[in-house]
Parts: structure tokens; C-alpha cells; sequence
């Protein structure tokens, strides 16, 4: 091997290490399969999880390989510009921890359209809000298997569509065998991993100056060519509303994940929700601030040449943690970076295991059982399409992800996901749980309407747009967020006030008193 | 939902209840408060970051300058608001939603439900009928 090069040939020892992983998963799902039986143990793990176990998991449902290669590459390669958006992120938690957490534990039962079917009509309610969440589930699910294709080809040198269709199949077994159970193990483990990874890497980085950061800084902006840029900003968005619009989407789309809101489900009550959010902002803030470490040591350490390794950032990480366990052929090199290599890997496979069991509540809970069946359909029945639902999502996103293929950014997918929650899934949960003269015409404009917005503005936006580098694209902003959210929120709010409907008022009391207080809780 | 109260719960007398008051507005107030002053620090750090790379450039000890500066400190407050939200939880609202649901119980309210686990650990028979939604 070459200095600075990843992936030329299949390396055994990172095949080896994925392999510990995976046999770990699988026995974490052999076990949890035989607790999984009812649609309270299929999508909330029987609500017996703790409020730590539940922070970490969070953080495992929450921190992707977007953070641990993405972001740190962008830090890497723009600096202060990649380091804006992940920090953003960190303060995303805010409107969960302070307005969502508790009420969505006490008035939720498994998804996210549970609380919106509450105060209002329930069908249209919930295909609103199933539509919702499927959109930003399957988006995110893609740019989360284009990202594992493209690293495990890179790591282990497997091949892009076998390692897409192995980390889909990883997926569809955890879900549909071990259900919230198996996905919330995996993710626990994965989150302690990914800390531990974080907390070596930080301290190594920050040996090489003699724990003395501000040289670190030094260092990293002196091997840019643009110092000034790197330490200022205007690097990765020339164009600053485009920097705007990708900032908000991370500032505000976090309260939008369908995937991390239903984690609230799997704990007894509202106190132990708040107490896992509170650590998983821990948990969460700590990795962003190592991740900025490992961005700017990354700079400082392997320097200008490795950016054409780090094929687009994502590979920054790997490459650190090979320079820093000795360099490319050693012992030590190849061994921590086939560590970091199934670090990132069992990132993706906890964060996609989130995403099909969130995507297939969407379809088996809101939408077979309450719209379909009408509400008639028995527990065992639900949890057999949920089964069957994770299975054929799962092929669906396996399918999509090889089409969208290798070429695909990554991290512009995951913002794009994100504007998606925060324009379409954002304004009408806080407006059910706050607005008490909010009706059903208002959540089913606002969910469809900003849905529709942040779509059609991504397809018409460069990244999407067919054609080099989008030339010639309709619409000149990268994520549609800027417009995409307060669309959504006028959606929701102009449906209500225009519409002759009757406002679900009176059950918006009921649903006040249950949201603050727990009454009645499952 | 299908758990709704079998009897006719006074939802709006619970909400006069001037323990609710309390929780919910101090609650509320905090949330607002302590929301828009997070949020709205992102948003200024974001928009600041994309259109003042000069002033994101201060140094403020070698090559650490505002810009990586201020995302720590965004990441600090978060903490802190999480932290205070927590302790205050802990103390203030906690035991005042445990009175609203005693007064509540005497207007006829629901008791909390106990599944998953809980049932798990009794008699397979107290599982809950399939939750369907009526």
C-alpha cells in the first residue's frame, strides 16, 4: 500500500473485526427475538428500557457515520464551515428536551402520528403523519446504505452493491427478528463503541501537540492553502444563503427524526424519557466536540495530501486513525484502522435498524391497522405486517441505494433528510401538542404541503438535479430548508384557519392534561 | 384512543386546577424562554458563520478563532439549558404533576396503564387486549 491510500483489495484484518461485530448483533438478536412478540415488545422493546440505557441509544440512533466521517471530513476539509452545521446539530435537541420528550412519552403510544390522531381525525391524521415519516425514514435510509456501500467498498474492499445488499440484509434481521429490542442493544453497543473510538482518537490527536490544542489549530490551518477561509468560514458555501439553509435544516429537522422520537416509547414514563434525553445530549455534544478534534487533527496531522484520499472527507477519519496507529503497512496502523473501519460500520447498521423499525410502525400501526383495518385488526396481526413491512422497506431502500449509486454525497443527503423533518413533521407535532384551535385540515396541509415544498425544491436544486453539477437546475439553493420550514409552518397554520372545519378544541384538553401530566399513559 | 376513559372525564377541570396552572405555566415559560435563547443562538451562529467571516476569523489565541469558538460555546449552552431544565424537572414540576394527578384521580381521571413489561411479569392474562384503535 501507498501512503495515504485506502482500499486496494479486500483487507482481512477489517473483515475479521466487522465479523466480531456482527456475531455480537446477532446473538443480541437471537436473544431478544424470544422476548418480541406483542406490538409493545416489537416497537418499544416492552417499555422496560432505563433512561441511561435509552441515552444511549439515542446517541446510537442519532450520531451516523454522517458525523464520524461526514462531518469530520468536512471539518477536515473546510474547517469552521463543517464545523458549523454539527454544532448547530448539538443545539437541534433543544426543542426535544424542552418541549417534546415528556409529552410525546405521555401522549404517544408507538409513532409519532399516535399524538396527531389523538386531538384529531384519526385516518386522515394518521396518513398524514405516516406519509411524513416514510419520506424522511427512506431518505435518510438511502444516503445511510449509499454511505455503508461506499465505506465498506473503500475499508474492506468489498464491492459497492454486495456491501449495500449485506448491510440492508444485517438490517431487515435485527427489525424483523429482535424488533426495538434487538435495535436498541445494537444501538447501545454501537453508541459505546463509537464513544470510546472518539475518546482514542481525541487524545492521540491531541498528544501530537503535547495536549496543547491552539497549536493544533495552528498546525491544521497552516497545511491549508486558504487559512484564512478555514479558520473563517465561506470555504464549503460560497453561496451563503446556501450555508444558511443547511444550517437551519440541522438547527431545527433533529425534532423531526420520526426514527429518535419514537425512543421515547421504550421507557416506562416521563421521567425516565427526560432522563434520557439529558443524556443523550450529553453523550451527543461530547462526540460533536471530539468530532471537531479529529476534523482539525485530521488537517494537521495527514495535511493537504490526504484529500484526495479522503475521497470528498469521508475517509478523513479511517486515514487519521491509520497514521496515528503507526501509518499505512504497519501493524498498529492496520489494526486501528480495521477498529475505526467496523466502528463506522455497525454506526450505519444501528442507525438504518431505526429507520426500517420507525418506517415500518408508519405502515403496520398507522396505516394498515387504524386506516386499512379501521382499527380492527388484532396485536398479532399488526406485528405480522410490521414484519412484513420492515422486510419489504428494506428491499425497497436496497434497491434504491444501488440505483442512486456510489456518486451520491452523503452528507447532502442527511441535510436534505432533515429539512424534510423539520418542514413537514416539525410544525405539526408542535402545533397538535400547543395550539388548541389546530384541526385536521391544518396537520394534513401542513405535513403534505411540507413535504411536498422541501421535495420538489430538492429535485429542482442542483445536488439532485440530472446534469454536471446540477448546471442549469431551476432552483440554485442546495438544501430547501430556508423555504421548506416556514412553508411548512404556514401550511399548517392556513389550513386551520381556512378550513370550515369544527377545532378539535375539546380534544386538545384532553390531550394538554395528558401531554403535561401523564394522566392516563400507557 | 382506545384507552380512553370508559366514564366522562372533566378534562377542562383538571386544567383549572391551580396546581396545573402552576406546573404548566412555569413550565411553558421556562421552554419558551430557555428554547428561543438556545435556538436562537444557533440560528445567529449559523447566519453569522455564513455571511461575517471576518468577524468568525477573531483569533482568540492563535488559529482558535470565533468561528470554532462559538459552536463550542453553542454546544456548552445546550448543556447548561438541558441541565437546568432537568434539575428544575427534578424538583419543581415532578412532584406538582404528582399532585395535579392526585387531584385529577378525585375528578375521576385515568390511572396510568401498566403493559409490557409489567404485564409480562404477571399472569400472561392480564396482557392487554390488541390495541386496536377505535
Amino acid at each position: 500500500m501507498t501512503p495515504m491510500a485506502i482500499g486496494t483489495g479486500v483487507n482481512e484484518l477489517a473483515l475479521a473485526v466487522f465479523a466480531i461485530v456482527l456475531a455480537i448483533t446477532l446473538a443480541i438478536t437471537y436473544w431478544a427475538s424470544k422476548r418480541t412478540s406483542t406490538a409493545t415488545e416489537f416497537w418499544a422493546a416492552g417499555r422496560g428500557i432505563t433512561g441511561l440505557q435509552n441515552g444511549f441509544a439515542m446517541a446510537g440512533d442519532y450520531l451516523s457515520a454522517s458525523t464520524f466521517l461526514g462531518f469530520a471530513g468536512l471539518i477536515f476539509l473546510f474547517g469552521v464551515d463543517g464545523w458549523v452545521g454539527l454544532a448547530a446539530a448539538g443545539a437541534s435537541f433543544l426543542p426535544v428536551v424542552l418541549l417534546l420528550a415528556e409529552r410525546m412519552r405521555n401522549a404517544g403510544r408507538f409513532t409519532m402520528a399516535d399524538v396527531l390522531a389523538f386531538r384529531l381525525k384519526e385516518r386522515p391524521a394518521r396518513i398524514a403523519a405516516a406519509l411524513g415519516t416514510l419520506a424522511v425514514s427512506f431518505v435518510y435510509l438511502i444516503a445511510h446504505m449509499v454511505g455503508a456501500g461506499v465505506l465498506l467498498q473503500a475499508l474492506a474492499g468489498i464491492d459497492f452493491t454486495l456491501s449495500v445488499l449485506l448491510t440492508g440484509t444485517f438490517m431487515m434481521v435485527y427489525v424483523v427478528f429482535g424488533g426495538m429490542l434487538a435495535t436498541t442493544w445494537v444501538q447501545i453497543i454501537k453508541a459505546g463503541l463509537l464513544m470510546t473510538a472518539g475518546i482514542v482518537l481525541t487524545v492521540l490527536v491531541l498528544a501530537k501537540t503535547s495536549f496543547n490544542p491552539v497549536e493544533l489549530f495552528d498546525r491544521a490551518a497552516g497545511n491549508h492553502e486558504d487559512a484564512k477561509g478555514y479558520l473563517g468560514g465561506g470555504l464549503q458555501h460560497p453561496n451563503s444563503i446556501n450555508a444558511i439553509s443547511f444550517g437551519l435544516a440541522l438547527l431545527l429537522g433533529t425534532a423531526g427524526l420520526p426514527h429518535l422520537l419514537m425512543r421515547f416509547f421504550t421507557v416506562p414514563d416521563a421521567k425516565a424519557a427526560r432522563g434520557s434525553i439529558g443524556w443523550a445530549v450529553a453523550l451527543i455534544g461530547a462526540f460533536f466536540i471530539m468530532t471537531m478534534i479529529v476534523g482539525v487533527g485530521a488537517r494537521a496531522i495527514l495535511g493537504a495530501d490526504a484529500v484526495e484520499a479522503s475521497a470528498g472527507g469521508n475517509l478523513a477519519t479511517p486515514l487519521l486513525a491509520e497514521e496515528l496507529g503507526g501509518g499505512a503497512g504497519s501493524v498498529g496502523g492496520d489494526l486501528f484502522l480495521a477498529i475505526i473501519s467496523a466502528v463506522a460500520f455497525a454506526t450505519i447498521l444501528a442507525v438504518v435498524a431505526g429507520l426500517v423499525i420507525a418506517a415500518s410502525g408508519a405502515v403496520a400501526h398507522d396505516v394498515w391497522t387504524s386506516v386499512v383495518r379501521r382499527g380492527r385488526a388484532a396485536e398479532d396481526e399488526e406485528v405480522r405486517v410490521a414484519r412484513v413491512a420492515a422486510l419489504g422497506l428494506g428491499v425497497l431502500a436496497i434497491l434504491a441505494s444501488i440505483l442512486a449509486g456510489p456518486e451520491f454525497n452523503v452528507s447532502i443527503l442527511v441535510g436534505l433528510a432533515f429539512a424534510v423533518a423539520a418542514s413537514a413533521n416539525l410544525p405539526a407535532l408542535l402545533m397538535a401538542l400547543f395550539w388548541p384551535r389546530f384541526n385536521t385540515t391544518g396537520a394534513v396541509t401542513g405535513v403534505v404541503g411540507g413535504l411536498l415544498i422541501s421535495l420538489a425544491i430538492i429535485v429542482m436544486s442542483p445536488p439532485v438535479w440530472p446534469g454536471p453539477d446540477g448546471e442549469g437546475s431551476p432552483v440554485a439553493l442546495a438544501n430547501p430548508a430556508i423555504i421548506s420550514i416556514p412553508a411548512g409552518f404556514l401550511c399548517c397554520w392556513l389550513g386551520t384557519v381556512l378550513s370550515r372545519e369544527r377545532s378539535a378544541a375539546s380534544s386538545y384538553h384532553e390531550l394538554h392534561v395528558r401531554a403535561e401530566t401523564g394522566i392516563g399513559a400507557v | 384512543m382506545a384507552d380512553a376513559a370508559p366514564r366522562a372525564v372533566d378534562w377542562t377541570a383538571i386544567e383549572r386546577l391551580p396546581e396545573f396552572r402552576e406546573l404548566t405555566e412555569g413550565r411553558r415559560r421556562f421552554a419558551w424562554v430557555a428554547g428561543a435563547l438556545g435556538v436562537g443562538a444557533g440560528a445567529l451562529y449559523v447566519v453569522l458563520a455564513a455571511t461575517a467571516p471576518d468577524l468568525m476569523r477573531t483569533s482568540l489565541g492563535g488559529s482558535f478563532t470565533l468561528g470554532f469558538a462559538g459552536g463550542v460555546a453553542l454546544i456548552l449552552l445546550t448543556w447548561a439549558i438541558t441541565l437546568a431544565y432537568m434539575r428544575r424537572s427534578a424538583r419543581v414540576w415532578a412532584p406538582l404533576e404528582a399532585r395535579v394527578r392526585e387531584r385529577a384521580r378525585e375528578l375521576g381521571a385515568p390511572e396510568p396503564e401498566r403493559e409490557g413489561r409489567f404485564a409480562r411479569e404477571g399472569a400472561p392474562a392480564t396482557r392487554r387486549a390488541p390495541e386496536v384503535q377505535a
